[in-house]
């Protein structure tokens, strides 16, 4: 017994003596990085990209603050490493939480490109969001300020992550989602778009509606009041506010949204492809005007009202599409190809032409749950 | 080493001459042989009092007596023995001369007859009087046992705030009457044997014969038969002289200072061994849940038990794992620690001169070493001894920035989780180190590794033949009513089915 243990004591010191600490790294001798922007380097030829880190050594316990590193290379990767000529530490990327993407660089170069790095390196995550500058560069958006959060980057992850269940302005894409629609090859990507605004007389960021792709390009921007509409299409709604008219005046009721459901299905007759968009949503009274009970015929008029707005606006914005874009942003070949395979091998060669002439019929149901009234 | 093996042999040699020729010596019918043996025997022992007595209207009826001072009631000495064979005047008959003095003469309430002078030597060593009659060659064992023992207190080590909260003490009679106080029943078997060549501690093996496992019984006499050790001081010795896989820091044999513990466990169908001189009272065979199990528990509601027994096994598994969990994702997986927490942390740990996973090490070690310095020392010294570790440890090592604050926070869960579960104070302290080196040399590998070890190992451990911990198989309510859960009385129906045969608890319980 003795022996036994004696032996198994030398065998682990032998143990120590031939791995060493295997991947031993203190946590000061990292620098964290929590948001990254990337744009055109000045000769045209490859990257400029902004990093923001979190600034340990002016950090204390009641404010952490942040800085931001810049770099230039001909390859992402590449400017990544040269960032390192400036800081003791190596950058660590478990916690970058969003990539900014300048509007030249999404509109000159496709969205794969880029991705490709960040999903072959081992350190960051699938989950890593992307987002569109509005601005002249996308580092705009990391010298604003921040009220709330401690790192622009961790604050863009905030509002994009929320934004489907508070506000629906934006669709936010993984990059593993991204990757997957690429791959669908006819589908379109969307992004969210961000900009510059003043918050209290400092510049702050603000999402601003979807940046729409094609072929992985970006084209154009759409703004969020139109944005909305493109969620309810695309089954992206988990909440927020949706704000009809009573009469014939300015909308000033708001229903916010508890839950909602679309389900897209698509008949092929006679060659011809018909899609049908069936929104269902279930809704709070949640401002009125007037705080009083609301009649029960009041109540299904308001339902009316708010399904038929829901109709309309729904049906321009994919119409809109169509025409302008002609950018499948709604799916429509992934539901084709996951319900009828063989149909798709045939449309799949004229899917541009077949996309801006199919004819989409939107059914939608509001139903008012809830009026929130007390008496 | 040859020469000391030698001599330890003449000394072996001799020591069993002695004992061979003690068990030789037998009573003799004649008086002055035996006082002459008994003189001998305990030469240089100036506790050991003997007396002659001679009857006062029978001069040939010649007694004499012999006790221990300081162990008899000498009022029951001179009253029932001293006073009845001086002043008896009873027609006592010569052929049948004992039994007629036990009918006729004596009135102490137990009295035994002995042949040797071995177990002459063990009853006055224990407290009873012997008496020698001229003309017999035997002689008579009288309870005239009185000696102090500690009151009947709530054990320190076990406390409960609800159900009985009388604890074992030292003498075993006392214990015994408090075990056979709960069960009131003749199936209740009382044993008594005799362990250690010079300290002959009397032990008690208690079980109920229609319950009881008899392999598990079997096993535990021949386990005893083996032991071959000088002085049974405490339950200690005997476990770690009997007990399956000695050198695994788990526990195979239950110890408990309570005795509605043991009624509880004789009731399942285990075994109790009552030492002499120990408040602690062993239990055979051991589930590892028992570690976990408290008096407690079935004596509140059972929603409450399963609550505080779900505590507990979590508590030991932070004792254990803290420290090691911290290391791995400190200094290996750093991805695992959510953003906001990770900057803190990470500030925290900005010029700390230490690296984490020596910083670890030595918390850990202080903490122990408090640890212990607080059970020995005196009551008195205690708040000093708060203030130094709180103060100085606690608040302003960090504030010197000598260790970083998260690593308190780590040792102090560590150290108050660890006090959660007494039973296994000997496995949380070796195991915590441990875990805590292979994360340090392979991160969260390491620590998986480490945490497989630990559950293969105590997979393999058995208490007597019964294996100590079992995964899955039959899971059906009656084999777990007792485990992660307490299930409510009025459902335990049966007894633990790797103890005992005879699973019926209740009328018409089958399942």
């Amino acid at each position: 017994m003795i022996k036994k243990i004696i032996t198994i004591i030398y065998l682990l010191f032998f143990s120590l003596l031939l791995s060493g600490c295997w991947d031993y790294t203190s946590l000061d001798e990292i620098t964290i990085v929590s948001g990254m922007a990337i744009d055109q380097s000045e000769d045209k030829k490859g990257y400029h990209v902004s990093l923001e880190i979190f600034d340990t050594t002016e950090s204390n316990k009641e404010k952490i603050k942040t800085a931001i590193i810049e770099s230039n290379g001909i390859t992402l990767f590449d400017a990544i490493r040269n960032a390192k000529k400036k800081i003791t530490n190596k950058l660590y990327f478990a916690n970058i939480a969003v990539i900014i993407v300048s509007e030249q660089v999404a509109k000159e170069k496709n969205i794969g490109e880029i991705i490709d790095w960040y999903l072959r390196d081992a350190e960051h995550r699938e989950t890593l969001s992307f987002v569109i500058s509005k601005e002249k560069t996308a580092k705009d958006l990391l010298n604003t300020k921040s009220s709330t959060n401690n790192a622009i980057g961790l604050l863009i992850k905030e509002i994009v992550t929320e934004d489907q269940t508070v506000t629906i302005s934006v669709i936010h894409n993984e990059a593993y989602k991204i990757y997957n629609i690429l791959n669908q090859k006819k589908e379109s990507l969307v992004l969210p778009a961000f900009r510059v605004t003043t918050n209290n007389n400092e510049k702050a960021v603000e999402a601003d509606g979807l940046a729409i792709f094609k072929n992985g390009k970006l084209i154009d921007f759409i703004d969020d009041d139109k944005s909305k509409y493109i969620l309810f299409a695309n089954n992206k709604v988990k909440g927020g506010i949706l704000t009809i008219k009573k009469d014939n005046n300015i909308d000033n009721i708001s229903l916010e949204i508890t839950n909602s459901k679309t389900k897209t299905s698509f008949t092929y007759k006679n060659n011809q492809l018909k899609f049908f968009i069936n929104i269902k949503t279930n809704v709070i009274v949640g401002e009125y005007g007037i705080n009083d009970e609301i009649p029960y015929k009041q109540i299904t008029k308001l339902e009316k009202i708010a399904a038929n707005k829901l109709n309309k606006e729904v049906t321009e914005i994919i119409k809109y599409v169509q025409e302008k874009y002609n950018s499948d942003i709604f799916g429509f070949s992934t539901i084709i190809y996951r319900k009828d395979p063989k149909l798709w091998k045939k449309l799949k060669k004229d899917w541009d032409k077949i996309f801006k002439n199919i004819e989409v019929e939107v059914k939608s149901e509001v139903k008012i749950i809830n009026t929130s009234y007390i008496k | 080493m040859s020469l000391f093996k030698k001599k330890e042999k003449i000394i072996e040699e001799k020591i069993n001459q002695f004992n061979e020729s003690l068990n030789n010596y037998i009573i003799s019918p004649s008086l002055d042989v035996n006082v002459m043996i008994i003189k001998q025997l305990f030469i240089d022992n100036d506790t050991i009092i003997s007396r002659s007595v001679v009857n006062n209207f029978d001069k040939s009826l010649q007694f004499y007596i012999i006790y221990r001072e300081g162990m008899v009631d000498p009022t029951i000495i001179s009253e029932t023995i001293i006073k009845q064979l001086v002043l008896s005047n009873a027609d006592i008959s010569k052929n049948n001369l004992l039994d007629s003095l036990v009918n006729q003469v004596l009135i102490t309430n137990e009295t035994r007859k002995i042949s040797s002078m071995k177990e002459v030597i063990e009853n006055v060593c224990y407290g009873d009087t012997v008496l020698f009659v001229n003309g017999c060659d035997k002689a008579l064992v009288l309870d005239t046992k009185k000696f102090q023992t500690r009151a009947i207190e709530e054990p320190q080590n076990e406390k409960a705030l609800n159900g009985p909260k009388e604890g074992f003490n030292e003498y075993l009679l006392t214990n015994l009457s408090l075990i056979s106080r709960k069960l009131k029943t003749n199936d209740l078997k009382m044993k008594y044997l005799y362990l250690g060549q010079k300290t002959n501690t009397k032990c008690c093996i208690c079980y109920l014969d229609s319950i009881v496992n008899k392999q598990v019984l079997e096993e535990l006499y021949s386990r005893l038969d083996k032991i071959d050790i000088d002085g049974i001081i405490d339950a200690n010795y005997i476990n770690e002289s009997i007990k399956d896989s000695p050198y695994s820091l788990f526990q195979t044999m239950g110890f408990t200072e309570k005795p509605d513990v043991v009624a509880a466990n004789l009731l399942e169908g285990k075994i109790a061994i009552i030492i002499d001189g120990s408040p602690i009272v062993i239990t055979i065979p051991y589930f590892f849940v028992e570690n976990f199990q408290n008096s407690d528990d079935y004596y509140v509601n059972f929603y409450y038990a399963c609550f505080t027994r779900i505590i507990r096994m979590f508590g030991f598994f932070l004792a254990i794992t803290v420290p090691a969990f911290y290391i791995s994702i400190v200094a290996y997986h750093h991805e695992m620690i959510p953003t906001s927490l990770f900057i803190n942390v990470t500030l925290e740990r900005q010029s700390v001169p230490m690296p984490a996973a020596a910083e670890a090490i030595i918390m850990l070690l202080l903490f122990d070493i408090l640890k212990e310095t607080g059970v020995r020392m005196p009551t008195n010294i205690g708040h000093a001894l708060s203030i130094v570790g709180a103060l100085v440890i606690g608040q302003s090592a960090v504030e010197a920035k000598l260790v970083a604050a998260p690593m308190i926070i780590v040792v102090a869960l560590t150290g108050i989780t660890s006090l959660l579960v007494p039973k296994m104070n000997a496995g949380i302290i070796y195991l915590r180190y441990v875990l805590l080196f292979l994360s340090i040399i392979l991160g969260f590998y390491g620590f998986i590794l480490g945490l497989a070890c630990i559950l293969i190992h105590i997979l393999n451990l058995r208490s007597f033949g019964i294996p100590q911990l079992t995964l899955g198989g039959k899971t059906n309510y009656q084999a777990i009513k007792d485990t992660l859960f307490r299930g409510p009385w009025s459902k335990m129906k049966l007894r633990p089915k790797l103890v005992t045969d005879n699973q019926q608890r209740m009328k018409g319980g089958n399942n």
